[in-house]
């Protein structure tokens, strides 16, 4: 099997050789060219170049086209700050009214040179792997976008307030974000991964979510033409799964704090898992502490079907090793064939 | 009073939060009174999140609500006397290191200043420089930071190493995301505690200026 029907069986909830895994790799690819965060951010050769790279190295089952959220918050007219061993961060937001947010136009897809690179490098991906490894893209939900654009107290204030603005707020995201996904996709984007932190649990109750972010994610996955994972960001889901089980996905990106078996059962082979190592832990802990973690991981999965081993948060930060990252794949390549023990 | 106004908070229910301050008011309850109620609430709340029973978004608004019915009912000359004193010599120093991110500050400073703390809000993005600035102009010995990112948490290490330079006897407080995500992470970066929420942190700043008093008071019963 390669890396593209072992992700599409892991989907499917089908049968599959070993247990897919995905390392979530970005700027690592940076630090393998040995470029600077903001450099290798700059251009899609480079960001070919580190995703394939990081594919010999570890081996593991998809690349990941796309890059950084600030991005987006950049596109929108938003001031970002690079470091030198993390990822790009959003800086002030760029206005806290909803109303002034809601007179400012989308951008034009075509004119970001951040979202131009992305693109290219999705379609480099898609041309050098072809139909044998997924390539990743995503978007962030638009109902989650406005954490950054308006401040996060504004937005929940907002929430609570002044549901009307908030429609308002969305029209406009919505249109652009579905945009966003599919240009992703015809670019060669194998899935879509659907970042929407804003509606877990953690952050808003159910009933809230239901009420706004569930409602956006109806309206906008359906127009989506690619596989969805629904993700959270590393924030927890469990007490949504019913809900996200109503929605055209393939996937759901769980986090540390949910319960796998509970979550397994939940969702029944509807639709996949994936998740969920923590990456923060990976970043101070031991081989022998992370081959232990992954044989607990795996005595949780089993049977192994219709599960898709990945950090919880969609990137593995900059500061986790080679070594722990090559443990991690010759784990997969070597412990998690089926039939598992 | 105390179960209803919490679950007032927890509903995000403004007209009911509203009256039941109006009832602690027509009863002729005291300030410290009230604000014991609302320490109490409020630590509760904190609890039930750390708890994951309620979401986040319902914990910053039952302090916006709260902070909204203080301004409105207790913001008189003599209450803020009374407010005043009760917090002269709990004076805490807040912010956010490196990037930008806000909310847990505001959840933080909210917190501490309901349960009786001088909060004063050094601002967010903050580069270690300034910190130092800071620290030795404004002669801070009770800093609490906030920081969202690993990056910033791990760069925290030689900035901590730098105050103590300029104060040896400061005392540094972190939290946010990565220290709740990695629970050792604040000892192996040298700071001297963190909390899983901003409420976790007030037993221990509590016991800090006790200590201080304490031992100011031995000073001047040996004076
Ligand atoms: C929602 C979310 C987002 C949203 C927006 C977040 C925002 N505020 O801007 C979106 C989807 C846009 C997003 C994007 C990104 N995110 Co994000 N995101 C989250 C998530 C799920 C919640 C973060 C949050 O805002 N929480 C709310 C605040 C209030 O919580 P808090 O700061 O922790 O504060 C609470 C406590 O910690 C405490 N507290 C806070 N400070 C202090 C201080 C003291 C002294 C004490 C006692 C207590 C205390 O009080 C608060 C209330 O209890 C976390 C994962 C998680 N489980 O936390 C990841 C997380 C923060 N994201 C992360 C990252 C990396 C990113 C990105 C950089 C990813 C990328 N490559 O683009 C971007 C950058 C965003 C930007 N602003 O530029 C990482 C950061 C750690 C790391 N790996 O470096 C996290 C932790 C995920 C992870 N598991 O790794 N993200």
């Amino acid at each position: 099997m390669n890396s593209m029907e072992r992700i599409f069986a892991a989907v499917q909830c089908h049968d599959l050789d070993r247990i897919p895994f995905i390392l979530n790799l970005t700027h690592h690819g940076a630090k393998i060219l040995n470029l600077s965060i903001k450099e290798y951010y700059s251009k899609s050769e480079y960001m070919i170049e580190g995703q394939k790279r990081l594919w010999k190295q570890y081996r593991d089952d998809a690349v990941i086209g796309i890059s950084y959220f600030a991005a987006e918050f950049k596109a929108w007219g938003g001031k970002i700050k690079f470091f030198s061993d993390g990822p790009p961060n959003s800086m002030r937001p760029i206005l806290s009214n909803p109303n002034s947010i809601i007179s400012i136009e989308p951008p034009q897809i075509d004119e970001i040179p951040e979202f131009i690179e992305t693109l290219k490098t999705i379609k480099g991906l898609h041309e050098y792997f072809g139909d044998s490894v997924p390539v990743v893209g995503g978007i962030l939900s638009p109902f989650s976008f406005p954490i950054m654009r308006m401040g996060f107290n504004k937005y929940i204030e907002l929430l609570y307030q002044d549901l009307s603005t908030f429609e308002d707020l969305m029209k406009k995201n919505i249109k652009y974000a579905i945009d966003w996904a599919n240009r992703q996709i015809e670019a060669g984007a194998t899935m879509i991964i659907y970042f929407d932190p804003m509606s877990s649990p953690f952050i808003i109750p159910k009933s809230k979510f239901i009420e706004t972010g569930y409602q956006i994610a109806k309206e906008i996955l359906p127009k989506i033409k690619a596989p969805i994972v629904y993700h959270f960001a590393s924030s927890r889901c469990q007490e949504v799964l019913p809900e996200l089980l109503q929605l055209p996905i393939s996937g759901v990106g769980i986090s540390k704090q949910d319960k796998i078996k509970e979550s397994l059962k939940i969702v029944d082979k509807k639709v996949a898992l994936v998740g969920n190592l923590s990456g923060i832990h990976l970043v101070h802990a031991t081989p022998a502490q992370v081959i232990k973690e992954l044989k607990a991981l795996m005595s949780l999965i089993s049977p192994g079907k219709g599960f898709i081993v990945s950090d919880h948060h969609g990137e593995i930060p900059y500061f986790v090793s080679d070594e722990i990252l090559s443990t991690i794949s010759h784990f997969f390549h070597h412990s998690a064939k089926y039939p598992l023990n | 009073m105390k179960e209803k106004l919490e679950e007032a908070l927890i509903e995000v229910n403004y007209q009911n939060v509203h009256d039941i301050f109006q009832k602690m008011l027509s009863q002729n309850f005291t300030l410290p009174k009230i604000l014991g109620i609302i320490r109490t609430v409020m630590e509760s709340i904190g609890k039930k999140w750390e708890q994951e029973r309620i979401a986040l978004s319902q914990v910053y608004m039952a302090g916006k609500l709260i902070e909204m019915e203080i301004e409105l009912h207790l913001k008189n000359s003599k209450n803020n006397d009374t407010i005043r004193n009760q917090k002269w010599n709990k004076k805490v120093y807040t912010c956010v290191y490196e990037d930008y991110h806000a909310l847990g500050l505001l959840i933080l400073n909210s917190t501490l200043r309901m349960a009786g703390f001088q909060v004063i809000n050094l601002g967010i993005g903050l580069t270690e420089e300034e910190l130092c600035n800071y620290v030795s102009s404004k002669q801070i010995t009770l800093l609490l930071i906030s920081t969202l990112m690993l990056a910033s948490a791990k760069h925290l290490k030689n900035t901590i190493q730098s105050l103590r330079k300029i104060n040896p006897n400061i005392k540094i407080f972190v939290g946010g995301a990565p220290f709740n995500l990695q629970t050792d992470l604040w000892e192996r970066i040298g700071a001297d505690g963190s909390g899983m929420s901003p409420y976790s942190i007030i037993p221990i700043l509590d016991q800090h200026f006790q200590t201080i008093q304490s031992s100011q008071a031995s000073t001047s019963e040996g004076l």
